[in-house]
């Protein structure tokens, strides 16, 4: 199929090709006959219509240009943006051969949450970072991640594979950042804002901020059982929902409940619910 | 910037930040003070400690923190138990901190009240004239808390007239005249004493200033 000719005459306007190919003016195409104004008219269409076309041939080569960016990135936040593609490249690499699994693999990420943890618990009571609160916050708030790394055993103990847990803990926690993120994030505003804003933030915009961190982190818990633990979409899914199931309840009720009972939980839901809406 | 270079300098902001939060984390100190022939104390009777009741620091370091804020009386009232007051209270023996009273806040779907001063746990759910007479019956003081929505109590209620105190003076009444106003109404309702409380549960200052006197005659004084 004969294609029609690239429109190349108008000055200037003509983008230079991917291949560098700059294109040519020909000065001819300015001069118009008298009696055919109608074909120099119609340029202005043909014109517009070779950039859409181009537009829509380098859209993909545009967004891939971005996402390239996140190459030099760190893996936790290559893992936040592009959890699927992180993870995919993390399976590949976590071989037996080139795994060296420690005591460190395994504890460093959650080491670093619990540090997080007792500097936003520091900065939301004080609005300052102090060690004498972070010192002693971070250690008996270290059963966040300690629920976390206990549910995941539960969960994949069976599935890792040739993988050691300590690598399984180290790569789950890497997809850990948008949670991390939120949790500074709350600390960062708690210890600026006003305290006759508070209960505003914590009822309006705290709770779209967790639904978005809620979402997209299930988003990320899914890739994980499904490129690291190597096991169908589905499987991943029911995984991450059993996971959170566990670990939501469980901090949820050391953190909330004074009644070690079902229904104990359940009320406290139920009042936690009734005062936001409020 | 490598990623060694990055987490190096990540690390050194993180490391100053926390320095110069503890330089300027400066202690409170204590003001007492003579008003009327007594010692003016500053109490907080609302004050909730890690875990179980919604609240970020531990029973030490609740404790800790109302030193550090120049506290001299804090109550300590989970919701339906009393161990994390108790454990304030020992350990408080032992640094010649402020002055831990064990309390609860007794909850039920309608009200909230705080029970100072008590030495066993009263249920969740229980009528809240139950929920006094047994504050009481232990010798402590019953005070309501955030008295916001008690207009299903009539204005001649048994239960009004048996209350010590009511949560008059909250931090969000400082900044709100609509939770002011509704908190001085229900203090019109009845005779019971007026209790500033902050209500702590990590987020925020501890501590609200009240009237008192030794430590024996504060609950007799509410």
């Amino acid at each position: 199929m004969k294609r029609r000719p690239e429109p190349v005459s108008w000055a200037g306007k003509v983008k230079p090709c991917r291949a560098g190919v700059a294109a040519g003016i020909d000065a001819a195409e300015n001069y118009i006959e008298p009696g055919f104004e109608h074909i120099a008219n119609g340029a202005p269409a043909r014109r517009f219509e070779f950039s859409l076309l181009h537009l829509r041939r380098s859209y993909p080569y545009v967004l891939s240009k971005i996402l390239t960016v996140t190459d030099n990135w760190s893996l936790d936040a290559r893992a936040l943006v592009r959890p699927a593609r992180t993870f995919q490249a993390l399976a590949a690499t976590q071989r037996p051969e080139n795994v060296r699994s420690t005591f460190w693999t395994a504890a460093r990420r959650p080491l670093f949450l619990s540090l997080v943890l007792g500097c936003v618990i520091s900065l939301i009571g004080t609005s300052v970072a102090t060690i004498r609160l972070i010192g002693t916050t971070a250690i008996y708030w270290s059963f966040v991640p300690l629920i976390e790394i206990l549910t995941l055993a539960i969960v994949v103990w069976r599935r890792r594979g040739s993988s050691t847990f300590a690598s399984l803990v180290d790569a789950f926690f890497v997809g850990h950042a948008a949670w991390t993120l939120l949790l500074l994030l709350a600390g960062a505003v708690m210890a600026v804002t006003p305290p006759q804003h508070w209960w505003f933030i914590i009822t309006r915009p705290a709770v779209v901020a967790i639904v978005l961190v809620v979402g997209w982190s299930a988003y990320v818990d899914v890739c994980f059982f499904r490129y690291i633990c190597g096991t169908t979409l589905a499987s991943a899914v029911r995984s991450a929902t059993l996971y959170r199931v566990i670990v939501w309840i469980l901090i949820f009720w050391i953190f909330a409940v004074p009644e070690a009972t079902p229904l104990g939980v359940i009320q406290e839901i139920v009042e936690a619910i009734t005062e936001v809406l409020k | 910037m490598n990623g060694l270079v990055r987490a190096i300098v990540v690390a050194a902001l993180a490391l100053a930040s926390i320095a110069a939060g503890t330089v300027v984390d400066v202690p409170t100190p204590s003001k007492a003070s003579v008003l009327g022939g007594y010692y003016v104390l500053a109490c907080d009777f609302h004050v909730h400690s890690f875990p179980s009741t919604w609240s970020t620091l531990s029973p030490i370091d609740t404790v800790l923190e109302a030193r550090h804020r120049g506290l001299d009386v804090i109550a300590m009232t989970p919701h339906e138990s009393i161990w994390a007051g108790k454990l304030g209270a020992w350990f408080t023996r032992r640094i010649a901190g402020p002055i831990v009273i064990v309390g609860e806040e007794i909850t039920a779907p309608r009200y909230h009240l705080i029970g100072v001063g008590i030495s066993k746990t009263i249920q969740y759910g229980v009528p809240l004239a139950d929920a006094i007479a047994s504050v009481q019956a232990q010798g402590g003081v019953a005070i309501i808390a955030h008295p916001y929505e008690m207009d299903w109590l009539a204005d001649d209620a048994p239960e009004l007239r048996a209350l010590d105190g009511a949560e008059i003076a909250r931090p969000e009444a400082l900044v709100s005249d609509e939770a002011a106003a509704r908190l001085r109404a229900f203090f019109a309702r009845g005779s019971f004493t007026a209790i500033g409380s902050s209500d702590f549960h990590g987020l925020g200052p501890i501590g609200f200033p009240a009237r008192g006197s030794s430590p024996a005659n504060l609950l007799h004084k509410v």
